[in-house]
Parts: structure tokens; sequence; C-alpha cells
């Protein structure tokens, strides 16, 4: 019964996550940008348990974990560029036109 | 050949430079394979006794040929190639994105792609379709954008090259420095009438582009 | 390839054929045949293009034809060739008997074809097809300025082949890694194994990132969302998704064919690859820039110049690791017997080719000349030298080389060599003078004669009728053989010694390997009977093989775990359901009727395919005794739902990355985004995520049940994990509908337009995760599950834990902030 009890208690953890969640992003009024990157942090966590507990990730082998993180690491010079496509207009000096 | 302006004249040396490294070290590279090919060739005949000459490589051999230091020499090589290619790249970019805004005597002039057309507008706020008229030796600068779809503006022979994005303002410049006429021309597919999606570039002796231009700045409109 | 004492109907076989010899055939036919096409299609545009002020193709023709053929060669023609060779020979190299997942691999093609018919057929629809270029830039690929309906077929069928290829990658991937010989290190494979092993990770992270702003563009096109049209995203959305697959994208084409080249070289010098180590290292690094070079497609689109500077860097550091195979592919040469077979001269072609266009790549490289180059036909010539050059002209290698363990029989050399000369000839005459063009805009297709181009235009058709009747030359050549060509026997080339395919017959029989299982020992190859195996054998590293449970491989009788015999392994399912999901594609361009036949023949045949496992009609003992180096511990079935997932991250991922952009970007364009609870209660997102975690949590307590040989347990946790799921899909129904009462469509704004496709293709995932659970629990009341037997449930909790997490991330996104 080790693992079920295991799984009961990572879904309690992730729910009182959630909890907490929802109360940081309802006080955005408040917290501002804070508010934002908290909500981010805690659905990152959320998701890390799910895939160690749920998806079964820590009982595979590490390579499984190593190409997840790859998977996702070749998505940071996707954000990265995208926030530096933003600018507009591109030249803050000729924006006063 | 004289360029007819100096984005041109830099884009040309830095093309001559690279086409340079690239002929030489091609011509190196492909000359040692020429080489191998003829020298280590065996009759034609030789194939039908192939299993008789014993191979060097063998299933589940641990590769045992060639030494990391050739791949790391060669790496170093075209990198110390690259750290000179680069730099002058970047003093060109340089040159060619530093954008004159803050000059004087630069002219402003607000370009618009259409389909299929170009637009431009003078600082007078007179808007001028298919011709751009400006005076020589006078940096322009552009703000570049379209009405619709993706376009390209680029004045080939300055070397002069930018996207025009619906909702985005890019900015260009250029510096005509021989009287003339240019063609601009849309490099990007933006649909049927895209081959034929031209303008003029007029370039002038400034006396003669004042006297227009003022003429365009009184007519009614 | 039939079974002897039970031959089934030659068609059946070929449509029902899940052997991966057979599919590698159909994939190679399939391909050809579309190269020819695309090839054609070439030919007319040359045509309109070989004079000033030329009177041929119009205008929309031409960027039809320009469209059809950028995208076929690219999606239906190079990848595909490459596919048939790697599902023909690689099982074989590894030392498997199949795929590891047979019926996959047969979807995979039939996915394929279904995808190019589709495509082919929207060049018929009213209107024509895509018009736009392969690139498909945004806005011009809205329904505004291109109205056609065969171009939302053609982002269709682009889909369906992304999906085609989802799977295929996910069982390359199991295959290579689960399936290799007692003592088959990944390291002591063939080059062309390995190479396929990075383009199947390059595949795995490229391909589902295009299908993000494909789903975006049809979800424009079909359903009226407003991604490309709208300011927050429009033209640089498209262009950055587009190129993050795009690089990746060339190094797919270019790799297999670089690889055989590799190969061809080695075996017909008779001489060791050069540094082979070294080699897999400079692959992998290429592969890793390829994700983050894309930029320099985009210099010209006014983004931030430090952004250039660096993609300027990473662009030019790509030439390293190429400069590094080619050198070491000529010091193979080096003091070797060459024997200048017609495989030999393509490989040769191959690397003097790829030279050339590395050569002008650099320059490409270059944030200032790139200012001259993009958009003109310097860019086509240096492309068209790297992927035709590099990748096609050694696929034809491969071609050749193979063609005799295909058919088993040997092709003239003297035409091979004559198509070698012409195809040399004519490449270059079309390709090389295009440098020279290095003003002329690309895709136009119209010039006057003051532009002066016309010379050289005349010059490049001219090219490109040698280079085109290069390819009559070969496939006279083949057909020939087949006829006449003298028989070969095991080992044509000598290459016996260089891989494993050289050591059956050829043709190969059904299970690749008549003599027995192959197994490398530090002596070399030898062949051991099953019952060998399960005795243990030491290999090279020493240790004991197999002690566990061990099922019999190949040992040229069909003979499962129980001993009886079994029929070709066919099945009917990859087939028709290719059809239903053809159709269902074609009905959402062309109504209702098409589509309501396309999705009843779809779920037919799912509920078919699901009642041939339920039954357990379809058996064939894959399972191979040998290496499975990293991935020891995680069976098949559960390592082929992780690569799929792993894809499924690069498909989620872009789509978080475009509401990050769209978002972002609203505060520039003034458009206000909807504050938190204003269009979605935050309370029913809450409500919705709890069910959906509990469900994530039933599914892996069934898990743990059966772990236990729990079956009460398990059909518990997996009927709690139904209804849940069901109660989120039914939760998500009711809110769609009423903010669709409340006018909130997909067009309302940007806004609206990302939540309706996140939520709605993550609905799609929830519906399928579904299906699997009736799957599951059928097979659970069959008593199809026990305590060693249970994959599939172990395969599902790990994707109902990826579709739980998918939404952690889309509830704060939509409904918290």
């Amino acid at each position: 019964m080790r693992e079920e009890w295991q799984l009961v208690a990572v879904y309690t953890i992730i729910v009182a996550a959630l909890v907490a969640e929802v109360i940081v992003g309802s006080s955005w009024m408040t917290l501002g940008q804070t508010a934002l990157i908290g909500v981010l942090v805690i659905a990152t966590l959320q998701a890390a348990l799910v895939f160690a507990f749920f998806m079964f990730g820590k009982y595979g082998t590490r390579s499984v974990a190593i190409i997840m993180l790859i998977s996702i690491g070749t998505l940071l010079p996707l954000f990265l560029a995208f926030a530096f496509s933003i600018e507009f207009p591109p030249h803050a000096a000729a924006g006063g036109h | 050949m004289a360029a007819p302006a100096p984005s041109a004249e830099i884009w040309n040396s830095l093309f001559m430079m690279y086409v340079t490294s690239a002929v030489v070290i091609s011509a190196v590279v492909l000359a040692i394979l020429g080489y191998f090919v003829l020298r280590y060739r065996q009759p034609s005949s030789s194939l039908a006794d192939g299993g008789q000459d014993e191979p060097e490589f063998r299933i589940g051999a641990e590769p045992t040929r060639g030494s990391a230091k050739v791949a790391i020499a060669l790496s170093v090589i075209l990198g110390l190639l690259f750290v000179g290619l680069t730099a002058s790249t970047f003093s060109a970019m340089e040159f060619m994105e530093e954008i004159p805004e803050d000059n004087p005597d630069a002219l402003h002039i607000k370009v618009t792609a259409f389909q299929w057309g170009w637009q431009f507008t003078y600082p007078n706020g007179r808007t001028i379709t298919g011709e751009l008229r400006v005076p020589v030796n006078t940096p322009i600068v552009l703000e570049i954008t379209s009405r619709d779809v993706f376009h390209t503006f680029a004045i080939a022979a300055f070397k002069v090259k930018k996207d025009a994005i619906p909702d985005r303002i890019n900015f260009a410049w250029f510096e005509a420095k021989e009287a003339g006429e240019y063609r601009i021309q849309c490099y990007e597919l933006c649909g049927t009438g895209h081959a034929k999606m031209i303008a003029t570039l007029l370039a002038m002796e400034p006396e003669q582009f004042e006297a227009w231009y003022g003429k365009l700045s009184e007519e009614k409109g | 390839m039939a079974h002897a004492n039970n031959k089934p109907n030659p068609l059946i076989v070929w449509l029902f054929t899940t052997n991966h010899k057979n599919v590698g055939i159909l994939y190679l036919v399939t391909s050809l045949y579309f190269l020819v096409v695309a090839g054609i299609l070439a030919l007319t545009f040359r045509m309109q293009l070989s004079a000033p002020n030329m009177v041929f193709l119009a205008a929309d023709s031409y960027n039809q034809a320009v469209t059809l053929h950028g995208l076929f060669m690219l999606l239906w023609v190079t990848t595909p060739l490459a596919a048939a060779f790697a599902n023909y020979v690689i099982p074989i190299q590894i030392g498997a008997k199949d795929m590891a997942f047979p019926r996959l691999n047969a979807l995979s093609y039939w996915l394929y074809l279904a995808s190019g018919i589709v495509a082919l057929s929207s060049f018929f629809a009213p209107g024509g097809t895509a018009d736009w270029g392969w690139t498909t830039y945004a806005p011009l690929n809205t329904l505004q300025y291109s109205p056609q309906a065969g171009g939302s077929l053609m982002g269709l069928a682009i889909l369906l082949l992304l999906s085609s290829t989802i799977v295929a990658t996910s069982n390359f991937m199991v295959t290579i890694f689960r399936l290799r010989a007692p003592g088959m290190k990944l390291s002591y494979l063939p080059l062309f194994s390995i190479f396929w092993l990075v383009t199947q990770f390059l595949l795995l992270w490229a391909f589902p990132a295009f299908a993000a702003p494909l789903l975006m563009l049809v979800a424009d096109r079909v359903l009226g969302t407003v991604f490309f049209t709208a300011a927050e995203g429009g033209a640089l959305l498209w262009d950055h998704l587009l190129w993050f697959f795009g690089h990746p994208e060339v190094y797919i084409l270019v790799l297999p064919g670089l690889a055989i080249a590799g190969d061809v070289l080695a075996v017909f010098s008779r001489r060791q690859l050069y540094a082979k180590k070294v080699i897999i290292i400079a692959v992998s690094v290429a592969a890793f820039l390829s994700y983050i070079v894309w930029v320099h497609h985009m210099f010209m689109t006014g983004i931030h110049p430090g952004m250039r500077e660096v993609f300027n860097i990473t662009t030019e550091l790509i030439s390293i690791p190429f400069g590094v195979i080619m050198l070491s592919y000529i010091l193979t040469l080096f003091r070797g017997r060459i024997r200048a077979t017609t495989p030999f001269l393509f490989a040769l072609g191959s690397v003097i080719l790829f030279i050339i266009g590395g050569a002008s790549g650099v320059f490409n490289s270059s944030v200032a000349l790139d200012v001259g180059m993009r958009g003109t036909f310097w860019v086509v010539g240096h492309f068209h030298y790297t992927i035709v050059g590099g990748g096609i002209t050694g696929l034809i290698a491969g071609l050749y080389y193979w063609w005799p363990k295909m058919t088993g029989r040997m092709f003239s050399e003297k035409l091979g060599k004559l198509h070698f000369a012409i195809y040399m000839i004519g490449f270059n005459i079309l390709y090389f003078p295009m440098h020279l063009l290095y003003d002329m805009p690309r895709r136009i297709f119209f010039y006057d004669a003051t532009t002066g181009w016309g010379p050289i235009n005349m010059i490049i058709t001219m090219g490109s009728l040698i280079f085109a009747s290069s390819f009559i030359i070969l496939f006279i050549n083949l057909i020939n053989s087949l006829r006449h060509g003298p028989k070969v026997g095991d080992d044509p080339w000598g290459g016996a010694n260089y891989s494993l395919e050289w050591n059956v017959p050829s043709p190969p029989p059904e299970f690749n390997f008549p003599k027995g299982v192959p197994v490398i020992t530090a002596q070399g190859l030898v062949f051991k009977q099953p019952w060998e195996i399960k005795k243990g054998i030491t290999t090279t590293g020493g240790q004991q093989l197999f002690t566990t449970t061990a099922l019999p491989t190949n040992g040229g009788s069909h003979v499962t775990e129980h001993g009886e015999e079994h029929g070709p392994h066919l099945s009917p399912w990859p087939f028709i359901l290719s059809i239903g999901a053809a159709l269902t594609m074609i009905g959402l361009v062309f109504g209702v009727p098409l589509l309501l036949q396309g999705i009843v023949i779809f779920i037919a045949s799912i509920v078919g395919w699901a009642w041939e496992d339920v039954k357990e009609k379809f058996h064939v003992a894959i399972e191979a005794l040998g290496e499975k180096w990293p991935f020891d511990r995680v069976e098949n079935v559960p390592l082929g739902m992780w690569f799929f997932l792993f894809g499924e991250v690069a498909l989620f991922g872009p789509l978080f990355a475009a509401y990050f952009f769209v978002r972002a970007n609203s505060a520039f364009t003034g458009f206000a985004w909807p504050l938190p609870g204003q269009i979605h209660s935050t309370v029913i997102g809450a409500i919705s995520t709890i069910i959906l975690l509990t469900s994530g949590l039933a599914a892996s307590l069934a898990l743990v049940a059966i772990k236990n040989n729990n079956q009460r347990g398990l059909r518990a946790g997996l009927l709690a994990a139904f209804i849940l799921g069901l109660a989120v899909l039914v939760i998500e129904g009711f809110q769609w509908a009423e903010l669709f009462a409340e006018g909130y469509t997909f067009g309302t704004d940007i806004a609206a337009s990302i939540y309706y496709v996140i939520t709605g293709i993550h609905g799609a995932h929830l519906l399928a995760g579904l299906l699997i659970i009736i799957y599951l629990l059928a097979k659970a009341y069959k008593g199809g599950y026990n305590a060693e037997k249970h994959m599939g449930v172990y395969a599902f909790a790990i994707y109902w834990g990826f579709v739980v997490g998918v939404w952690l991330f889309t509830f704060p996104l939509f409904y918290l902030i």
C-alpha cells in the first residue's frame, strides 16, 4: 500500500499548491508582477510533481528525464527570440515619430 | 566598378572577402579529395574479387582509425577564420544599420508597401506612388511598413533591404552617390503581382531635387 | 515476402502489410513518384523563367507550382525517400526482425500517402492550391489574401503528414534504442543508422513545432480565429514558428543522404571511417546547433540587432561540425582501395556538392551580406546545393547501393555511370549560375529584358532539362534491372564486414536472419540459435546477457512464444484508418457529408484496431534480446509513449510561446487583454483542475493496482479516471457553449483565438485519452492485464499525466492571470 499512499500524498500537495496558486493569482492587484511569477513557479512545481509521480518519471531511467528536460530546453530559445521581437517599434529612439 | 552608394561599396568588399575565403578553402579541400580518388582508385575489374581483399572494418570492432586532433585543429582553423569574417561583418552591419536619424540633413521618408506597389510619403506630407525621388549625397532614412501582407523593400544596386511588415515599422537608410535611375523591387512573395511590384528610385542632383520638391509642396492636394 | 504455405492475394499483402521491408518499398515507390511530380512542376516554372517577358505560366499558376514544388520536395520526397531506406535496412542493420511497432509503421506510411494525395488533390480545388510559397508567410496565407479552399486543404494535408511523422519517429526511436542485436552497441552501427537516429531527434522536436503554427493557420482559415491577421500575432508569429521548425528541417533533409555517402565511401574504399566517433559527436553538435540558428532567416525583419549578432555567430558555428564531417569523409579515402562503382560516385558527388553548398552557406550567416542575399536566387542556389546536392545525391547513392539488396538483382554499371555524369553536369549547370543572380528576387514569374537576367536564366533552364533527363536514365536502369538484371548473392559490394544487411540473402526473408540471431562478440559477428541465447552468452562487455524470461527471436521460422506458427503479419487497419483520416481532412474543407464519412471510417478503424488487440489477433514477437542502452528499464510501449510525449512538448511549447508573444505584444498594440475572471470564471477553472488532477490520480492508482495483480483496483481506477476525465470535458464544453452564446467566439479577438485553440487541442487530447481508457477497460474486463503484462496501462498513465500537466499551465494562463 506504500505506493498508493505516496500517490495520494502527492495529490494532496498538488491540490494544496493549487489553492495557493489561486490565492496568489487572485491578489494580482496588490502583488503585480510577483503574482505572475508566483503562479508560474507554482504551476511548474506542480508539473514537476506530476512528471515524477503520476507519470512515473522517477521509475524510468534517468535518460527519460534527461530527454524530457532537453525537449523543454529546445523551447527556451523560442521564448527568448519572441521576447526580443516584441519591441514596438524596433528602435526606441525613433519611436517618437 | 564603382558602387553607386556607400552601403553597396561596403557590401561589395565584404562579399569579395567571403568569396576569396570560400573559393580558396573549397578549392583546397576539393583538390585533396580529387587527388585521393585518383591516387587510390583500383581498376574497375577488381569489384569481382570484392570478397578477397580484406577490408579494414569489422562489425562490432571499436573504431580505431583517425585522431580527434585533426578535428580539433580543423575547428580551430575554421574558428579563427570566422572570427575574422564575423568582425568584418559586424563592422559592416554597424555602418548599414546606424540610422542617421539625428543628422539634420537627413531626409525622412515613409515607405508603405501594398499589393502591389510602393508609396513614398515625404516630410511635407505628400505621397507619391511608384517613384522615389531623392537628392544625391544626402542620407535618406526610410520608415518601412506594409498596408496588407509581408513585403520586402529592396534597392538591389545599393544593397539596401528591409522587410515591410504590416503593423510594424522597420528602418533603413541609404545615400546615393551617383545621380541616376535605380530599381526598387519586392523580394518576398506577396501574391500574383509580386513580380511587378517595382518602383523607380530617382537619385537627383540636389538643386534639381529642391526644385522638384518645392513644386511638390506647392501643389494643391 | 508472404508466408510460403499460406499465400494471400498480393494486393492484400501490399495494402495490409506491416513488414518493414514491404513498407520500405512502398515508401520508395511513393516518394519517387512524388519526386517526379515535383520535378515536373519545377520544369514548368523553369520554362517560364527561361527568358525575359516569357508567357508560359500565369502568375497564379506559377505561384502554385513554386509552392507545391517546395512543399513536396521538402515534406513528401526527401525525408520519405530516406525513410524508405531506413524502413528497409535499419531493422536489419541493428539486427532486429522488424520494427518495434509494425502496425504503427504501416500506419505512418498510409498516412503519408493519404496526406500526399490530399495535398495533390488541393491542386484541383476551385481556385487552385496554396500559392504563397512553401514558407507560407503570414498574412498572405490568410483567407483575406488567399481565399482558395485548396490552401486550407494543403494546410490540413501537411498536418496529416506531420502526424504520420510523429508516429514513425516514436517507432524508430524505440526500434533503434531497444531492438539491437546482442552486443550491438550504438557506436557499432553504420553511419546511416546513427544519423537516422539523430534525424529522429530533430524530427521529434521540429515537426510538432511546425504543427503548432499550422494548427493556428488552419484555425484561422477554417474556424475564423485571428492569429495571423491580428497585429499582436501576424507576420512575426508565423516567421518565428516556421523557421524554428525550418532550420532543423534542413538537417532532417540532409543528414540521411550524408550518412549514406559516408558509409558508401568507407565500404568502397575498404577502409574504416576516419574518426567515426568524432563524426558522431560532430553530427550531434550540428543537430543541437540547428535549434539555435533559425533567426538567420529573419535578419531583415527588424528584430533586435543584438539577437541578430548572436544568431550570426551560431550560424557560423554550424559549419565547424559539418567541416569536420566532410574532412573525415575525405580522409577516409586516404590509402584506400577505391572501387569507383555507381554508388561510390554518387557518394562522392554528394560530398563535393555539399562542400560547395556549405561554402556558399557561410555567406548567408553574415548578417551584413544577407542584406544582398535574402530573397534572391543566391539563396535558391545555396540550398539546392546542400539539400539536393548533399542530401538527394546521397540518397541516390543509397538507392544504387541497396538496390541489389532490395531486389536481388544488379543494375547496369554503365548506365549508372552515365547517369552520374549527366547528373553532375546538369546539376552544376542548373544550380551554379543561380549564385550569379544574387540580385534577382526569388519567386518572381516575370522579369523584363532591362534586368539583364535573361541569358543566365536560359542557361539554368537548359541545366534543368539536362538534370531532369538524367533521372530518365536512372528509371530505365532500375526497370531494366528488375527484369533482366543478373542475380546477386548476399554481398555484391563486399560490405559484409561493414554492416549486417550484407550478411543476409538478397532480398532478405520475412524475418531477415535465416541463419539465426546475429550476435556481436569480441570475435565479430556470429549467428546463434535462440535457445543458445536463452542459456546466456557473454558479449564483448563480458556480462551475462539474458537471465529473464526470453521471447524467442528470429530463427528463420516464425514461432511465437507458445510455439505455434502464425501467418504473415498483416493488418487492414492502418490502411483503412488512413482513408478515414484523408476523408476527414477533405471534409473539413468541402463539407459535412464527406467529413461524417471520414469520421465514421476513422472511428471504425480505431475500434477494429483496438479489437484486434483485445483479441490478440495480431501478434508478432519482435522482442529482441540484445542491447537496450540507455533504455534498459523502460519497456517498448511506454518508451514509445515517452517519445510521443517529447514530441507533444514541442507541440504545446510553441503554442504557449505564441500565447506569451501575443499577450506581450498586446501591451504595445493597445489591445486590452481580458482581466482575470473577466471572461473565464476562476472558480470553474479551479474545479476542473481538481477534477482532472483526481482523474490523474485514479489512473496512477490503477497502474499501481495492476502491478500488484489487483484486477478490481485496475478496473475501478480506470473507471474513475474515465468518469472524471469525461466530467472535465463536459465542463469545458459547457464553458465553450456559454461563451459562444455570449458572442465570444473564435474570431472575437486574439485572446479568444489563443484560448479556443489551446483548450481545444487540450480537449482533443482528453477525448483521445477517454477513448484509450475504453480500450483499456475492454481489455481489463477480458483479463488482458496482470502483474507481468500491463504496459498498455503504464503507457496510458504516462499519457494521462502529461494531459494533466499541460492543463496545470493552461489553467493559470487563462483563468488566473
